[in-house]
């Protein structure tokens, strides 16, 4: 295990530095920045002076190779440490990303094994149209009609706002919007997977012995179920930067997509970098638990 | 069995974490005390004055800092951390400033003539710096900004109170230029401490303004708390606070519900709330003329000034553009009437606007019958002019009405958004033929539109986006730019865009009026309200006179 | 969505043996779901082909003084003049330039649509060969092709978006289709590896191989074929999700120009207007809902179909 563990931390240096080598690349192609970051009236001379003091005067491989130094150094914008910025959202993207699978993972479990209970049920067919739309709606349309509807016509929850991004009752509505595409993956898995474990030879050993279905479910069917379910978890991760930037849009969460965002349309190439590589970070180190998980969860997978 | 129970335990420690994560914000004011609530579409760029160039720092930051001078309601220069509004020496070119006794920093420091020195000389420096070209005609500024030398000559404290400051020639705009946010007067141990600090004083700003700077969580929220020792007298709110919220449906509907004091309209909204509650709407001419650049003149191999393009060579076609527009349906219908139809370049409330000077009106049949005289009858054989725009949503609608009234003469135009960055570099690199700008006014003087916008020094980057030229043109910009004559000054200005408008290298389209809405319970802020206020951020408004009487 | 029971397929057994196709298009026929969505998919198809022919009116013509009049039939005109344009019965209402909206959803029926395939078969195309080399020839290569997926697939789109927008310096369905289609590709090129890497020692390969087949030859006769199912399974739901993809862009204002018509850029342009002019918001919505769901549906039926486990 432990020699798995060390291969796959060696395997995610190189995809950090492609990360860098990409967003560099983009960076390039997509402009110089001098011109958001000077007065629109600045002289050629000032110009020149911006571009000295952010280094972008410097030819492109002393430029690429601060970065591959992992030094990031200030945000053109702001100028402050990048660090310092790109953590800052971190902690709210990570806060909606957790709820978001807790609510995920609760709700789709439930549903799923509810569904799988009683397949072909009027609660079955229910959950699975729900499900099946859960994952055509467009997220930002949907995070604003649940702030219409909850926000602005009924009034149970508060509109959503920057200042308080911890509090649970502004997290409502991000929460729910990001982990519903989840929310149907898992619902449909655990029900596929629990109907398939009940129609083994062993289970149906077990029913004419007598043992109830709902005990079947919980015992047999739901260990089964939940390999897929820890691997759509980690799958997920990767759609959630982009979902996190509508959502996060949407309802005014200060997170990581949005700075990310708002990077981008600043030109703020440090503070761009940055963001994506703490992401990538967090996904390599995400799907390095979801493999690790799954050899304790299925003991037949075990690592070479 | 066990693995369900190590799911369940893992969800509950994962639900522990995230209890865990959420935190309760403590307040940044008591029950008792009522901050006024701004609602911002984006962080703004900086609260450092000497990097501010958009309209968003600049509300903040006046709120924080004071300059010398400053423009009041009416647009006349009125003293600020200035005793009085200092007169012109013409023997030496200079002016000499007496400063208020007693004025405090925000950090108990009293503020003296030395402050204001080390103030603009910050400002002229480039490696922080943004608007190094407020102070450019000052004695010794260029060789400063070449860093020739370590100190500005034209820059002289004569005692603690007294500061003079001599200029290279007579400049009828340096008052006006040094009354902007990015003249204001800082101490230096504050910027010092925030570099010492490894952090910047944009992070940390200390002002002499009236209120003080608390917090700032990026794209979160700025506290401001009011400066009890302000030079102008112990303002009457308790603080200010910011809120970063991006999308204006939210803005508006967190308005009504009580949680902003002010807020902008967004399109779509603005004719249904005038309706229904027109006590809550405030309006105010802006400084701003949109219009379509069209692209004049290009510089050949050899550096020379050539015609560009075919519009850059064809003025009967310019004209056509300019008579083929619909202003009044643009602003009425798409505008939803919160502009009016520009008539000249210097917009409404500009100090120098000539109402009598009138531009192109709507007249199809006269911009079809220019298209034939251009010879292209009917549009025929004219290409389709791909149009230019930053991508947004409300710019979007006005350019969809424009395409359609040119088509309807005959011109095909192509529609081609860029987001904001592409934009400016398209324009300053690659200018298109044809693109859609607007210009706000920084200073309210005729030079800042008339001077920056047409000089054939301005061309390209600078502000001269359409690379006008003209040495007629030029020879009297020189001149109205080095006279301290008013009258003689606006008149060349006139004449000026006089020759702008038959040469017509802007469509114009429309001059803005700034609609926002105000909580009826504030008082002393609608009624201060200067055309130089673009925005909900109530730039201009002394706000330590602004009250809520709730 | 019902999955076809394990069951009832081991009745498909007794039938007398059928072609792969019949056989799929047998089970596919029996998901009702299914067999709805793929007529409706059908239908959009059709919308697309004959949207000139469908639509009331020319998507870019502006009914001058008819700025956001409601849905004729919807009783909601407020203003004479709203309700006199209503007469002209515009079927959805129009937007703040006056535009009949119905028609725009006509025509927006070929930009989803093209995205949606388009980006997809980008992603195939790079996903299918990077799979396919990554999974064959496994050692070196395959290290490389992997870290290079893991790269992208752990890279925001959206920069790609702003960038690609950028260097083509003006917005164009290209922009769209490459920033869906470039970010799209990882999960395909990691299941293409996977089928590959399951087949690839079959002993109809080594004997193919014995028989003198070059890689070339092995690779395209007798490996992909065996991939081509869940392929065209993973296939068919990104295109669902492409369509929902443009619609994020159009959001953050890289979306298709103006003025061709897009659902995902009407969405976004109709976000200021849900609470007033909610034609704007809905009309749109829905149509993407339908769509996409329609290809998750028809993709779901067509794994049920292929499932080899059904098959038993």
């Amino acid at each position: 295990m432990l020699t798995f563990v060390l291969r796959r931390l060696l395997q995610t240096l190189p995809v950090l530095l492609g990360i860098i080598l990409i967003c560099f690349v983009l960076l390039r192609l997509s402009g110089d920045p001098t011109n958001l970051l000077v007065s629109p009236h600045a002289s050629a001379q000032e110009r020149q002076l911006v571009r000295e003091r952010f280094g972008l005067d410097r030819p492109w491989y002393e430029q690429l190779g601060r970065y591959l130094r992992f030094d990031l150094g200030l945000s053109y914008q702001q100028q402050r440490p990048v660090a310092q910025i790109v953590m800052e959202a971190a902690v709210v993207t990570a806060r909606l990303t957790l709820g978001a699978m807790i609510v995920a993972v609760a709700l789709g479990l439930t549903a799923g094994m509810v569904s799988a209970y009683r397949p072909n049920s009027a609660f079955d067919y229910a959950a699975a149209a729900a499900a099946s739309v859960g994952v055509s709606i467009p997220a930002f349309w949907l995070a604003m009609l649940l702030i219409l509807l909850f926000s602005v016509k009924l009034g149970w929850l508060p509109l959503p706002s920057a200042s308080a991004p911890g509090e649970l009752q502004y997290l409502v509505i991000p929460v729910v919007t990001l982990g519903l595409i989840s929310t149907a993956l898992i619902a449909r898995l655990t029900r596929g997977c629990m109907l398939e474990t009940l129609t083994q030879d062993y289970v149906r050993t077990a029913q004419a012995k007598g043992i109830g279905r709902m005990k079947m479910l919980l015992g047999h069917a739901l260990p089964n179920a939940l390999v897929p379910i820890v691997t759509v978890i980690g799958t997920n991760l990767a759609g959630l930067l982009t979902g996190a930037v509508l959502t996060e849009t949407a309802t005014s969460m200060p997170g990581l997509g949005r700075v990310i965002y708002t990077a981008i349309s600043q030109r703020d190439h440090p503070v761009i970098m940055g963001g994506c590589l703490l992401f990538a970070v967090v996904f390599i180190a995400v799907n390095l638990a979801v493999d690790i998980l799954y050899g304790l969860l299925d003991p037949r997978i075990r690592h070479a | 069995m066990n693995r369900v129970i190590a799911i369940v335990v893992a969800l509950a420690v994962f639900a522990a974490i995230f209890f865990l994560m959420l935190s309760h914000e403590s307040s940044d004011f008591t029950a008792s005390e009522k901050p006024f609530r701004f609602p911002l579409t984006q962080d703004p760029p900086t609260l450092d004055p000497v990097m501010v160039t958009d309209v968003d720092s600049d509300g903040i930051v006046q709120k924080i800092f004071s300059t010398l001078v400053h423009y009041n309601k009416e647009l006349v220069l009125e003293p600020g951390l200035a005793e009085a509004v200092p007169e012109w020496t013409p023997a030496d070119n200079s002016y000499t400033f007496k400063l208020r006794k007693g004025v405090k920093f925000h950090n108990g420091r009293e503020m003296k003539a030395a402050d204001v020195k080390y103030s603009w000389e910050r400002l002229l420096s480039p490696d922080v710096s943004k608007r190094t070209e407020i102070l450019t005609e000052v004695k010794g500024a260029q060789e400063l900004l070449e860093r020739k030398t370590q100190a500005c000559e034209g820059l002289q404290v004569v005692d603690d109170y007294t500061f003079k400051v001599t200029l290279t020639g007579p400049s009828p705009t340096f008052l006006p230029k040094i009354a902007m946010c990015c003249a204001a007067v800082i101490p230096k141990e504050a910027v010092d401490q925030a570099d010492q600090s490894r952090s910047t004083f944009s992070q940390h700003p200390v002002g002499t303004g009236p209120f003080r700077f608390v917090a700032w969580q990026s794209n979160r929220k700025i506290v401001l708390r009011r400066f009890d020792d302000y030079y102008g007298g112990k303002p009457k709110l308790d603080g200010i606070l910011y809120e970063v919220v991006p999308e204006s449906q939210t803005r508006l509907d967190r308005f009504l519900k009580g949680e902003f004091e002010v807020t902008d309209i967004p399109f779509g909204q603005f004719k249904r709330i005038r309706g229904e509650k027109p006590e809550l709407v405030s309006e105010n001419p802006a400084l701003r003329t949109n219009y379509l650049g069209i692209l004049m003149n290009k510089k050949d191999e050899k550096g020379k000034i050539v015609p560009a393009g075919l519009l850059g060579s064809n003025a009967n076609l310019r004209q056509a553009l300019n008579c083929a527009i619909n202003r009044a349906y643009l602003c009425d219908a798409i505008l939803e009437g919160r502009s009016v139809p520009a008539l000249s370049i210097l917009p409404h409330g500009m100090p120098g606007h000539d109402p009598k000077l009138v531009g192109w009106s709507y007249n199809p049949e006269k911009a079809k019958a220019l298209l034939a005289e251009a010879g292209y009858p009917e549009g025929k054989g004219l290409p389709a002019f791909p149009l230019y725009y930053r991508k947004d949503n409300d710019i979007e609608k006005v350019v969809l009405a424009i395409q359609n009234d040119l088509k309807a003469v005959g011109i095909n135009v192509e529609l081609r958004s860029l987001e904001w960055g592409t934009f400016l570099k398209k324009v300053y690199n690659d200018p298109p033929e044809l693109f859609y700008m607007g210009w706000v006014a920084d200073f309210p003087d005729p030079c800042n539109f008339i001077e920056w916008l047409f000089h054939t020094n301005q061309w390209g980057e600078p502000g001269n986006e359409t690379r006008y030229s003209d040495p007629e043109v030029d020879k009297l910009l020189d001149a109205a730019k080095a006279s301290m004559d008013q009258k003689f000054r606006f008149e060349t200005y006139n004449k000026v865009e006089k020759k702008l408008l038959e040469d017509c290298n802007w469509v114009l389209l429309e001059w803005r009026v700034n609609y926002i809405l105000v909580q009826p319970y504030v008082k002393g802020a609608k009624e201060q309200l200067s055309p130089l206020d673009v925005g909900p951020l109530m730039n201009n408004v002394d706000f330590s006179k602004v009250e809520m009487t709730r | 969505m019902p999955d076809p029971a394990p069951l009832e397929a081991s009745a498909l057994a007794s039938h007398a043996p059928a072609g792969p196709w019949r056989m799929l298009w047998r089970r596919l026929a029996r998901n009702r779901a299914a067999l709805c969505a793929l007529g409706v998919i059908g239908l959009l198809a059709l919308v697309a082909l004959l949207a000139p022919v469908l639509a009331p009116y020319e998507y870019s013509y502006q009914f001058r003084g008819a700025e956001h009049v409601p849905p004729g039939w919807s009783g909601s005109c407020r203003r004479p003049e709203e309700a006199q344009a209503a007469e002209r019965s515009f079927l959805m209402g129009t937007d703040p330039n006056a535009r009949d909206t119905c028609s725009r959803i006509v025509y927006g029926t070929r930009v989803s649509l093209t995205v949606g395939v388009v980006a997809t078969f980008i992603s195939l195309l790079i996903g299918i060969a990077v799979g396919l080399f990554s999974g064959f020839y496994g050692g070196w290569i395959d290290a490389v092709f992997m870290r290079v997926t893991d790269t992208v697939f752990a890279f925001p789109s959206v920069l790609l978006a702003v960038a690609i927008t950028a260097v083509f310096d003006r917005p164009s369905l290209w922009v769209v289709f490459m920033a869906l289609g470039l970010v799209g590709w990882t999960s395909i090129a990691r299941l293409v590896r996977s089928q590959v890497l399951s087949v690839r020692t079959l002993d109809y390969i080594t004997a193919a191989r014995a028989l003198g087949g070059g890689d070339a030859r092995i690779l395209w006769r007798h490996i992909l074929p065996n991939c081509l199912g869940p392929i065209v399974v993973a296939g068919t739901l990104s295109i669902g999700g492409n369509i929902l993809g443009e619609a994020g862009l159009s959001f953050l204002g890289l979306g298709v120009q103006e003025p061709y018509p897009s659902w995902g850029g009407m969405l976004a342009n109709a976000r200021q207007h849900y609470q007033d002019y909610w034609w704007l918001g809905v009309f749109p919505g829905l149509a993407i809902v339908i769509t996409v769901l329609a290809f998750n549906l028809f993709g779901d039926g067509l794994r049920d179909a292929l499932d080899p486990r059904a098959q038993k």
